[in-house]
């Protein structure tokens, strides 16, 4: 069964090159840098991203993250998929987990189509389980046909979606953890995208996603988590936290 | 303790993903020689201009003879592109890498493998010339000429330890990187490659002061001279344990934080 427990995780980041910008920044738009910095001289400043977040999920929870920009959504997402390693408290996971933060993530534009698929499939499964068969029912997925065989620089911007979308949502994680919902490419291939995506997080057992979008944390999740500051402000049912944040930010 | 573990285990992870680093470093040839009709070839091409060119100029003016002055300066400096590169694009070995590390959570030594798994392919690229020289001066060579394949083995481990350290710390400290191209430009006119340190006259024994004048001695005296030359494969040794315990230390102490440096 996947299991997540989130224990006391505090992070803080330094930054560096700032030099003197940042405490002007601070002063005039305080709104959106509403994480805590302060400077440690050298131009290296420090950033207090996350402070004690405590939560726990079980099999079937599907957790939406909400917040204002800078909040500190994404450095939690990053601590949970192992990138970013806590200062304190603890992460514990159990289960097969995959993040898709980026979904254009390693992109090599110089590439084929079928390189790039190849190669991120082997990034996430570094055992023999990348198969040609695999490669090329992935392939497939995207129709983009001949187009496989040519340099991904060679591609429009719905094609590289396409691509994008096909490598990022392969598998079947146990955990999935995403920054943002995602969707790819133009009419048809938008509503097959969509009914894979659907299949994507309902085929896993914990789903934690980042969201600005109200009605789709209402859809998809059974809890909500408010990110203020860094600090959990608010964490319980979906109604209830969305109506605060709503109204208190 | 338990980060220091915890790096070595690092090391092994990325071991896993070796058809991931295979692909990449493949790819990263592919990119680098995208559009241009002999690609890789190049590599060659380079190389055999470079050695003959420098033969042919620093040859007139050693007493050594033509075909042993040519084959010491193309075993030499075979040794030299290595090393060299995998310096210098070690500083970097992070760096480069930042989309893939800020974006999926992998053992940060897989990108410390593709790197010098494309330094690699370069050697053994140039390496075929070296061997078509060889072959055409008809030189003898002697078994203890098989001592260069341990040598190559020391110069992989070698190079993983330099990648692993001058990638952490020209992470943080970019002039790092800078600094080491410097001396990588400086070392080469100090290590032996171009000229045979017993026709220096007075300041040729201090060249055996430079370590990377014994890199390059364990791996083209036993195909040169037939010699094993080992007292320099005890600095080597020496330099290799050193440098994996320093490598490991610093890895170790700052590996969480390289994500944030990039």
């Amino acid at each position: 069964m996947p299991r997540i427990v989130v224990d006391n995780v505090s992070i803080s980041y330094p930054v560096y090159g700032t030099g003197g910008g940042i405490s002007k920044l601070r002063s005039g738009a305080g709104s959106v840098g509403s994480r805590r910095i302060s400077r440690s001289g050298f131009g290296v400043s420090q950033v207090q991203a996350l402070d004690k977040i405590a939560f726990a999920l079980e099999d079937g929870d599907r957790l939406g993250l909400i917040g204002r920009n800078g909040s500190g959504k994404s450095t939690l997402l990053r601590v949970l998929s192992g990138i970013y390693q806590p200062d304190g408290g603890h992460v514990l996971i159990s289960g097969r987990m995959s993040a898709v933060l980026e979904i254009g993530l390693g992109i090599r534009h110089e590439a084929t189509g079928f390189q790039n698929i190849k190669l991120r499939l082997l990034a996430t499964n570094p055992a023999g389980e990348v198969t040609d068969e695999l490669i090329e029912r992935l392939a497939a997925f995207t129709e983009l046909g001949e187009f496989l065989h040519m340099p991904v620089r060679t591609y429009s911007r719905g094609m590289l979606t396409r691509l994008a979308f096909t490598t990022a949502t392969a598998g079947q994680p146990e955990i999935l953890i995403l920054d943002e919902w995602i969707g790819a490419g133009d009419m048809a291939f938008q509503k097959k995208a969509q009914t894979h995506m659907q299949n994507f997080v309902d085929g896993a057992g914990i789903v934690i996603i980042a969201s600005h979008n109200a009605a789709l944390i209402r859809n998809i999740c059974n809890k909500a988590a408010w990110i203020d500051r860094g600090s959990m402000r608010m964490l319980g049912d979906v109604e209830e936290v969305l109506a605060a944040y709503e109204s208190g930010s | 303790m338990r980060a220091l573990a915890h790096a070595i285990r690092d090391v092994f992870d990325g071991l896993k993903y070796h058809r991931f680093w295979l692909n990449l470093a493949l790819l990263d040839w592919g990119q680098r020689y995208h559009r241009s009709a002999i690609g890789i070839l190049w590599i060659f091409g380079s190389f055999a201009l470079f050695v003959g060119v420098k033969a042919l100029i620093f040859g007139s003016l050693t007493t050594a003879p033509p075909d042993y002055f040519s084959l010491y300066v193309a075993l030499g400096f075979l040794a030299w592109v290595f090393i060299s590169a995998v310096v210098n694009e070690g500083c970097m070995v992070f760096v480069q890498s930042a989309t893939w590390i800020r974006g999926i959570s992998l053992p940060l030594s897989t990108y410390v493998y593709q790197s010098v798994l494309r330094n690699l392919i370069a050697f053994a690229v140039s390496g075929i010339f070296v061997i078509c020289a060889l072959i055409y001066y008809r030189w003898s060579i002697k078994p203890i000429a098989l001592l260069a394949i341990p040598a190559l083995g020391v110069y992989i481990i070698n190079a993983l330890w330099v990648q692993f350290l001058f990638g952490t710390i020209s992470a943080r400290f970019r002039d790092f990187a800078y600094l080491m191209q410097t001396a990588m430009r400086l070392l080469i006119f100090l290590t032996p490659i171009m000229w045979i340190p017993s026709q220096l006259g007075s300041i040729g024994p201090f060249i055996y002061w430079n370590p990377l004048t014994h890199f390059v001695e364990i791996f083209r005296a036993p195909i040169l001279d037939g010699q094993p030359a080992l007292g320099s494969w005890m600095v080597v040794l020496a330099v290799t344990v050193i440098g994996w315990i320093a490598a490991m230390l610093v890895f170790a102490r700052f590996r969480h934080r390289i994500v944030f440096w990039l």
